[in-house]
């Protein structure tokens, strides 16, 4: 399971990705590592579910890879008023939109995982 | 033996195999500087192998991580109640923690005796002194025993391993239509669904016993977890089986003559089950984690950090911690990881109370109990740091339960388990 690269591959896109946002908002160098680090943190609690760095380790949808507006778009869905009767659907209510963003941002930063 | 963490024998051998061994150890003045970290983590259940296995994941290289167990593998307790109806085998619930080597963490086979906070070390019954930059502090929980009470002849079977099997053993001796007793400790006890989730897949095993009982004295107000869906199993799937009784205090056993004394009388069982009383482990209370008159260790939910004076460098993760969430394999792994990440901005220099860190500080639990041999039901929740009340609050809308059993969540448990154990151990 494990691939020693992970790490090293992992944190890259994250800040390229920070980097990206750090242009537009004028950020300072410091925030770009925070953003990083508080997005991988908060990623990692679902990992329990979806597997370290979001690589399943079977039955539960892989997160690596996947793309930034449609896992925010489903954490969402998923957290509305009303939307009740699944795991996913309560742990999405869980969380704030910027928090869902960061999530996303982690996930969308990481190589797509071989298996889903 | 030396106050110098650096100047222990041990100490020098865990350098000497993580590193290169090209540092100059006669001159620890001069290595001060550039020494790598050093973190210890005792205790390789849920929380303390999360927290080894992520701090190598996350930290610089250089930063050496050390866990120490006195077993070779740790017996995961998810799940463990699926083998007292044979869906499960022990060996499958066994981890090995050689499987952290992989991420170069570094495993020891032995116990810590003794934890000497001002020195920032620990000694081991091996009589090595191991210094640390961080210590982390595990082992689950202990048991307060009612008087009379032994785990030999009433097995908790609440830490997984050979309680587990003499429980199912017990079980499966048992006379055509016996009564099978099992308590429940006032919370906070590990795993609050667990013994709910016990009494369903006792009462689904004696379904082949005709007249056969499961009679659980609760000594809480009520089914503390789940509530909906075990309220509905014992009412309706196993009515005539299961005799919940709440507010039921177990004052002594007398396990030979099978009695169970009670602030509600005695009760007359065949298998006795009794989950004790909880607190902080033997491992934390040694170390001085846990204050007179308390039963857990206090910590700052920020970084699991002690908040007793001189207790800064140590930290308390998984079931003997006391923030008041959930104690569950789950929740350990979960906490781990806060704790992971606040020990390495700690070692950086880094702060760990920007307001951007504590809106990232949050917790999960997702846990699913068997209801019948191929149902189950789920519970979620979400924590998260508050800012005002300085602790760990359930996100609103975020705690649920699945309110009724069923195949698809069974299956999923399986995936739910597997993915947990790969994340913690593997």
């Amino acid at each position: 399971m494990l691939d020693p690269d992970l790490k090293r591959i992992s944190r890259r896109p994250v800040l390229l990705v920070s980097a990206a946002l750090a242009l537009l908002t004028g950020l300072p160098q410091g925030a770009l590592a925070d953003r990083a680090t508080d997005a991988r943190l908060l990623a990692s609690q679902c990992s329990q579910c979806h597997g370290t760095n979001g690589v399943s380790a079977g039955g539960i949808d892989s997160l690596a890879g996947s793309e930034y507006q449609d896992l925010v778009d489903k954490m969402m869905d998923m957290g509305r008023p009303g939307e009740t009767g699944d795991i996913m659907k309560h742990q999405a209510k869980g969380y704030t939109t910027y928090q869902i963003m960061l999530i996303a941002e982690y996930f969308a930063s990481l190589p797509k995982s071989g298996d889903d | 033996m030396t106050k110098d963490p650096l100047l222990s024998q041990s100490r020098r051998d865990i350098l000497l195999g993580a590193s290169a061994g090209v540092m100059a150890l006669s001159a620890p003045a001069r290595l001060r500087a550039a020494t790598p970290k050093h973190v210890l983590v005792a205790g390789g259940g849920f929380a303390g192998s999360t927290a080894a296995k992520y701090l190598r994941v996350w930290g610089d290289p250089s930063l050496q991580v050390t866990l120490v167990d006195p077993e070779k593998s740790h017996t995961s307790c998810v799940m463990s109640n699926l083998v007292l109806n044979r869906s499960l085998r022990l060996r499958d619930l066994r981890f090995p923690l050689s499987g952290l080597e992989s991420y170069g963490v570094t495993v020891l086979r032995a116990k810590v005796d003794k934890v000497d906070p001002a020195a920032m070390s620990v000694k081991l019954d091996s009589g090595e002194t191991v210094g640390y930059d961080k210590l982390v502090l595990t082992g689950g929980v202990s048991f307060i025993g009612p008087d009379g009470w032994s785990a030999r002849t009433a097995p908790h079977a609440w830490k997984a391993g050979a309680q587990t099997t003499l429980l199912r053993n017990r079980i499966e001796a048992m006379p055509a239509g016996g009564t099978f007793i099992m308590t429940i400790p006032k919370s906070p006890y590990r795993c609050p669904p667990g013994p709910y989730e016990r009494a369903c897949t006792v009462a689904e095993v004696l379904h082949s016993n005709p007249g056969a009982r499961v009679v659980v004295l609760d000594a809480n107000a009520g089914i503390q977890a789940t509530k909906v869906s075990f309220t509905r199993a014992f009412n309706e799937l196993y009515s005539g089986i299961i005799d919940y009784r709440p507010n039921v205090e177990v004052e002594s056993v007398e396990a030979g003559a099978g009695l169970v004394h009670t602030n509600a009388g005695t009760f007359r069982g065949d298998v006795i089950n009794i989950i004790p009383t909880h607190r902080a482990s033997a491992l934390v209370r040694r170390a001085g984690a846990v204050p007179k008159g308390s039963k857990w260790a206090p910590v700052d939910p920020l970084s699991y950090a002690s908040t007793l004076a001189g207790y800064e460098n140590i930290h308390v993760i998984g079931d003997s911690q006391g923030t008041g969430q959930p104690k569950s394999g789950h929740m350990a792994n979960a906490q781990a990881k806060v704790c992971a990440d606040a020990i390495l901005r700690i070692l950086a220099g880094e702060s760990i109370d920007t307001l951007a860190r504590v809106r990232a500080v949050t917790t999960n639990s997702a846990c699913f109990s068997p209801i019948t041999a191929d149902e189950a039901s789920w519970l979620t929740a979400v924590f998260a740091y508050d800012e005002t009340t300085g602790e760990m609050r359930v996100v609103p809308g975020s705690l649920a339960e699945s309110g009724g059993w069923s195949r698809e969540n069974y299956r999923e448990m399986f995936d739910w388990s597997n993915n947990l154990w790969t994340d913690t151990f593997k």
